[in-house]
């Protein structure tokens, strides 16, 4: 896998923004790269860089406040840091395409579905009206909508929940991208529709070959559909590996915590459910060493003072002085 | 539970008859019997201002038929002014000279107020929203009647110095309406999708986030009617307004002289037709602000 270039690596990223009160490092030198074809799941809890990453990548950090302050972002081998509006304009939908968290406010209310995704497909592909709509007609019965022809005429308030989610799929993929951003696409979804849609998801990723970065709180669906795990805590990656590694063998505590955090429900007698101590420290007043050292039961004296390396070797990588729990 | 059934695919139930929004409130507002009254005011009021502007009905109205301050007959229905012209006609050809001040400056004042209110909507917290807030300020601490009688003078008494002074008031406040709205569209996540798919931010602005203000926009613009027709009449009092031409103002304004000699058939005429037009106008408005409000569909 190594010996692959990376469709897309995320280096050193550092995005900054400007508050009344100082100035926030939402992320803060975010390494990480996807191969072509992969599912990468970012998780971590709310504020702790995911959506800001993969805003980072689309070239939506919305600005003022926000700002790309270091790092690079190099997709198939370009620069898409500091990209002029309208070069990323091509970038977006085309090569690059994202999904979003609310189903119900990510299709525009007043436009018909047909009025969305045909203005979408004409955008990047130089086709009639007629031809981008036979296409949108396509997508719509690959995402599994009945009846297309009739559907691709309705407003979204005339569809439900799950079929909006899987318009949205469908406009996102309507231009063949090879990389989806999914920001939290199943959260605002009933449990059995969040399934559906996720397999939806898996079965086009392998039809199209297309790389996905899903960011989400839910490992359970991490656990279901993705091959690499990054663990965000703070703007910063905690822990990187592949998802069997990373739920099986846990490094960092902060990854051990989430997981142990996890109601297990075939457990006869249901044990009070652990929780991580403590609070998420406020962005801008950050400690001098590990970020997550005043939540930390393996704490000691060096982690207040020296912000530990994501480490390790190739493939399970993490940044903490104590990963087995003795001190390096 | 037909959502769960569409979901497995099996059923294709599809609504025979699709209702759009649009749909929705106009079978709403038929359903309104104030708003359809209204409604067919203003449209009586409207056929007679086209039929006078296609020069079929009152064109008798600036010609000296008869003798002075008679009342009512059966010839002249409102009976004479002062200088002998027939009231009737001249009441009638005034609906033309409002409508025509009344549209004229609700669609142009309306557009330009969609277009600036979205874009600095959009821009919101950068210099191109500080920029055009600061020039609606500016505009704002300029005393209307004062604006007016400045475009007056600085076109020279061109007829349509009323229009443009107007037009160049009146914009501000959709402008600041469009502008809330689209702040509070802009952050819901259709636009945010709009963009990540790649559509160019000026066909974010006018063409996904403009249509979702369009209910604030009709309303805004029968309301604009009704302010423009109302200072048309004002103005045309205080002889700010039309020149070589007739309007309800122009004849309330003669009628002041009149009514203190005991005449008041020019008055009761002109300020009657006003009455009745924006009073229909006001209810109609109301009708659709309810018909149109999204919360009550």
């Amino acid at each position: 896998m190594s010996e692959q270039t990376p469709l897309l690596s995320v280096e050193n990223l550092t995005v900054e923004f400007k508050t009344d009160k100082g100035t926030v490092r939402a992320i803060n030198g975010v390494n990480f790269k996807v191969m072509p074809g992969e599912t990468v799941a970012i998780v971590g809890e709310s504020g702790c860089g995911k959506s800001v990453s993969s805003l980072s990548i689309m070239g939506l950090v919305p600005s003022p406040p926000g700002k790309i302050v270091d790092g690079s972002i190099i997709f198939k081998g370009r620069e898409l840091v500091g990209l002029n509006e309208k070069e990323y304009r091509k970038v977006r939908g085309n090569e690059i395409s994202m999904i979003f968290q609310e189903p119900m406010t990510a299709l525009n209310p007043v436009l018909r579905i047909s009025t969305q995704m045909v203005d979408v497909i004409r955008l990047h592909n130089d086709v009639s009206k007629k031809q981008a709509r036979a296409r949108a007609i396509e997508m719509l019965d690959t995402v599994g909508i009945p009846s297309p022809k009739q559907r691709i005429d309705q407003y979204p308030h005339e569809l439900s929940g799950g079929m909006r989610q899987r318009v949205m799929i469908a406009m996102a993929l309507s231009c063949g991208p090879d990389l989806l951003l999914a920001d939290e696409p199943t959260t605002a979804l009933d449990v059995t529709i969040q399934a559906q849609v996720m397999d939806e998801m898996v079965r086009l990723q392998k039809e199209l070959n297309m790389a996905v970065i899903l960011v989400t709180h839910d490992l359970g669906v991490v656990a279901e559909s993705c091959q690499r795990v990054v663990v965000m805590y703070c703007g910063q990656i905690i822990e990187e590996g592949p998802v069997e590694a990373i739920f099986a063998n846990p490094k960092h505590p902060y990854t051990k915590g989430l997981l142990e955090s996890i109601p297990v429900v075939r457990d006869k007698k249901v044990p009070r459910l652990p929780t991580i101590k403590g609070v998420v420290p406020d962005l801008l007043h950050l400690p001098n060493g590990c970020r997550f050292a005043d939540r930390c039961d393996k704490v000691h004296s060096r982690c207040h003072e020296v912000v530990p390396e994501l480490s390790g070797c190739e493939i399970h990588r993490v940044a903490c002085f104590s990963p087995n729990g003795d001190v390096q | 539970m037909s959502d769960a059934i569409m979901e497995q695919g099996s059923s294709t139930v599809v609504p025979a008859k699709r209702e759009s929004l649009w749909t929705k409130a106009f079978q709403k507002f038929i359903r309104d019997k104030v708003g359809m009254i209204s409604l067919s005011v203003v449209g009586l009021y409207l056929l007679i201002a086209i039929l006078a502007w296609l020069g079929l009905i009152a064109q008798g109205w600036d010609e000296l038929l008869a003798d002075g301050q008679m009342g009512p007959t059966a010839e002249y229905w409102f009976g004479t002014n002062i200088n002998g012209q027939d009231i009737f006609q001249r009441a009638i050809y005034s609906t033309k000279t409002a409508f025509e001040v009344g549209l004229t400056v609700a669609v142009v004042a309306t557009i330009t107020g969609a277009l600036v209110g979205s874009t600095t909507g959009y821009f919101s917290g950068t210099w191109i929203d500080e920029l055009f807030l600061w020039l609606m300020n500016c505009l704002d601490c300029i005393p209307y009647y004062l604006m007016v009688a400045a475009f007056a003078v600085a076109l020279a008494d061109n007829p349509y110095a009323m229009h443009i002074a107007m037009m160049s008031c009146f914009w501000m406040g959709t402008a600041r309406l469009v502008r809330g709205e689209v702040i509070k569209l802009k952050n819901m996540e259709f636009t945010e999708a709009a963009r990540s798919l790649g559509v160019p931010v000026y066909r974010v602005i006018f063409k996904h986030l403009l249509p979702n203000t369009s209910h604030i926009l009709l309303v805004e613009m029968t309301l604009l009617f009704i302010t423009a027709i109302k200072s048309e009449v004002i103005l045309s009092f205080l002889g700010l307004g039309v020149k070589d031409s007739i309007s309800w103002g122009l004849m309330i304004a003669e009628a002041s002289g009149e009514v203190t000699a005991g005449y008041f058939c020019n008055f009761f005429a002109s300020s009657g037709m006003l009455f009745v037009l924006v009073l229909a106008f006001n209810m109609f408005s109301d009708s659709l602000q309810d018909a149109l409000d999204p919360r009550k569909i």
